[in-house]
């Protein structure tokens, strides 16, 4: 299990994590969100030990990354797609990893096969894309076959195709009792595939709960076309509901329900009366106040 | 401690970075020696040849530059991560690359020594009986300066900078402290290991070759512990 416990991050002028906590329970694949210097990617590179907290602790199964034997084998981690060697290839850098790891070195062919860099793999990483980079991230997170991965906005760089695969490997990993804790930046993306979302506001938390929970809280709206929607503007007005829109067609964020209610008491015409439930994107949103999204 | 040796090795072998360096280490032993071998035709002392040994110790640079390259070059190509996720004791990775650096520096002082014996021989008539000190204390000093710029290569955070600072370091800053004061300047460390590699006994400008080894010994030592410091209370 992951377990971050009032996890603190100060730099000289600014507070990246400022009393953060939260688990991620196993076998879930949990997102985690924030906008722009939220502190996300503090956080997670303190769990992975590469960042010092000011104070609290965060931990995997109970431990400090540092005090974890063989790390490899228990979690795996992509990080910034930039940390590589660009005169050495993808197949060297992976066996030097894989050396340092203590795994047996066919792991690497196998695994550069499977992110689908076979023939590119004794290539100088110098003339790889950015998304080629981030598979070799991912292969270099799963050579020592771990329970946890952590990964740092792993689909920056992929092509549609790569975001698929992404996505299908994760569920897959995820299938067979792992854990996922992602943060991304592709809100539609992460509402399609993980179980919890842990959102964060300026190193604290905002929010920990399954996506549907988000979801169900935030304000969804109402569409509603007729032709006679001015008289409709006016009936909802008189009971305080605010509507906005043009010619024949409503938005409001009073429930479908009440909106129906409303026109049939007026005698109004409704040729379309829908209920739309807020996304993700909305609902982080929401939560932080529309800051920008990293 | 072999698991990571074995990585650090493999790092070294797969970049082309110090085939390079070796191979300006050689070109200028190779000139060096020429250059000898032509202006005297042949040795005349054992002090002679004590001097046309030392030709060697151009080795040492080149180690020291090795070795800020192991350390900092990690931070340069932003590998330090990828490293630190594979063995997060970060005291474990110094150690590995300070033997990586020694051993490299073993290898460049063995090609330097070997060039110039091979140069040197026949064409000035170098005695190696004579010089065999001066070899030997090259052997010595050129793993330290490798694990000295390792230590060094901790402290910065580019590879760049840690070997600007080392010329900077040997071309300028010896030469200020000998100008301050000649009996400190014996301690500094460009004279220290200039000392173990001379051969020579103690003067007012070097120490021996002993007190020599002894302090090059902690200068390496005090530079990787400084390095190591800074290193692990870092953030990557």
């Amino acid at each position: 299990m992951i377990e971050v416990v009032d996890l603190r991050k100060r730099y000289r002028k600014a507070t990246a994590v400022d009393g953060l906590t939260f688990k991620v329970r196993d076998g879930s694949i949990t997102g985690f969100l924030g906008p722009n210097g939220a502190g996300k990617t503090t956080t997670l590179r303190i769990l992975l030990g590469l960042v010092h907290p000011t104070s609290g602790s965060a931990t995997i199964d109970g431990q400090r990354y540092r005090a974890l034997d063989r790390p490899l084998g228990r979690v795996g981690a992509v990080l910034e797609a930039s940390n590589y060697h660009p005169k050495r290839s993808g197949r060297n850098h992976l066996r030097a990893l894989a050396a340092a790891g203590e795994i047996r070195s066919s792991r690497v062919d196998e695994l550069l096969e499977f992110v689908g860099l076979g023939s590119a793999g004794r290539r100088a990483v110098g003339g790889y894309s950015l998304g080629m980079r981030q598979r070799l991230s991912v292969a270099g997170a799963l050579l020592g076959d771990p329970q946890v991965l952590l990964l740092d906005e792993p689909a920056n760089g992929l092509d549609p195709e790569g975001i698929r695969w992404l996505r299908d490997f994760l569920r897959a990993f995820a299938g067979e009792g792992k854990t996922v804790f992602i943060s991304s930046h592709v809100l539609g993306e992460m509402q399609q595939l993980v179980d919890e979302v842990v959102i964060i506001h300026r190193g604290r938390l905002v929010a920990h709960e399954t996506v549907g929970e988000l979801t169900a809280r935030a304000v969804g709206s109402t569409r509603v076309r007729s032709p006679q929607a001015a008289r409709l503007r006016e009936a909802l007005a008189k009971e305080g509901i605010e509507a906005r829109g043009d010619g024949d067609r409503l938005v409001t964020a009073a429930p479908a329900e009440r909106v129906g209610e409303l026109a049939a008491a007026n005698g109004v015409v409704l040729h379309e009366l829908a209920a739309d439930s807020a996304s993700l994107e909305e609902a982080f949103l929401e939560l932080t106040a529309g800051g920008g999204i990293e | 401690m072999s698991a990571l040796l074995r990585s650090e090795l493999l790092k070294v072998r797969t970049v082309r970075t110090y085939f390079w360096l070796l191979l300006a280490s050689v070109v200028l032993v190779v000139i060096a020696s020429i250059s000898v071998s032509a202006s005297t035709g042949s040795i005349g002392s054992a002090a002679d040849d004590r001097s046309v040994a030392q030709i060697a110790a151009i080795a040492l640079v080149f180690s020291l530059i090795v070795g800020v390259i192991v350390m900092a070059g990690e931070f340069t190509h932003g590998t330090v991560t990828q490293t630190l996720l594979a063995t997060p004791v970060r005291e474990r990775v110094v150690l590995a690359k300070a033997i990586v650096a020694a051993l490299i520096g073993i290898v460049f002082a063995l090609v330097a020594e070997l060039l110039v014996l091979a140069i040197t021989v026949p064409g000035a008539s170098l005695d190696f009986h004579n010089a065999r000190l001066v070899f030997l204390g090259i052997l010595l000093a050129s793993p330290l300066a490798g694990v000295l710029g390792v230590g060094l290569g901790g402290a910065v955070k580019s590879q760049g900078s840690g070997i600007a600072v080392s010329l900077v370091w040997l071309l300028i800053g010896e030469h200020i402290v000998l100008l301050i004061s000649e009996s400190a300047s014996r301690y500094s460390p460009g004279r220290t290991f200039a000392a173990l590699a001379s051969g020579e006994r103690a003067s007012h400008v070097l120490l021996g070759m002993s007190a020599g080894a002894a302090v090059s010994v902690a200068w390496a030592l005090a530079f990787v512990a400084f390095g190591l410091l800074v290193f692990v209370g870092r953030d990557v």
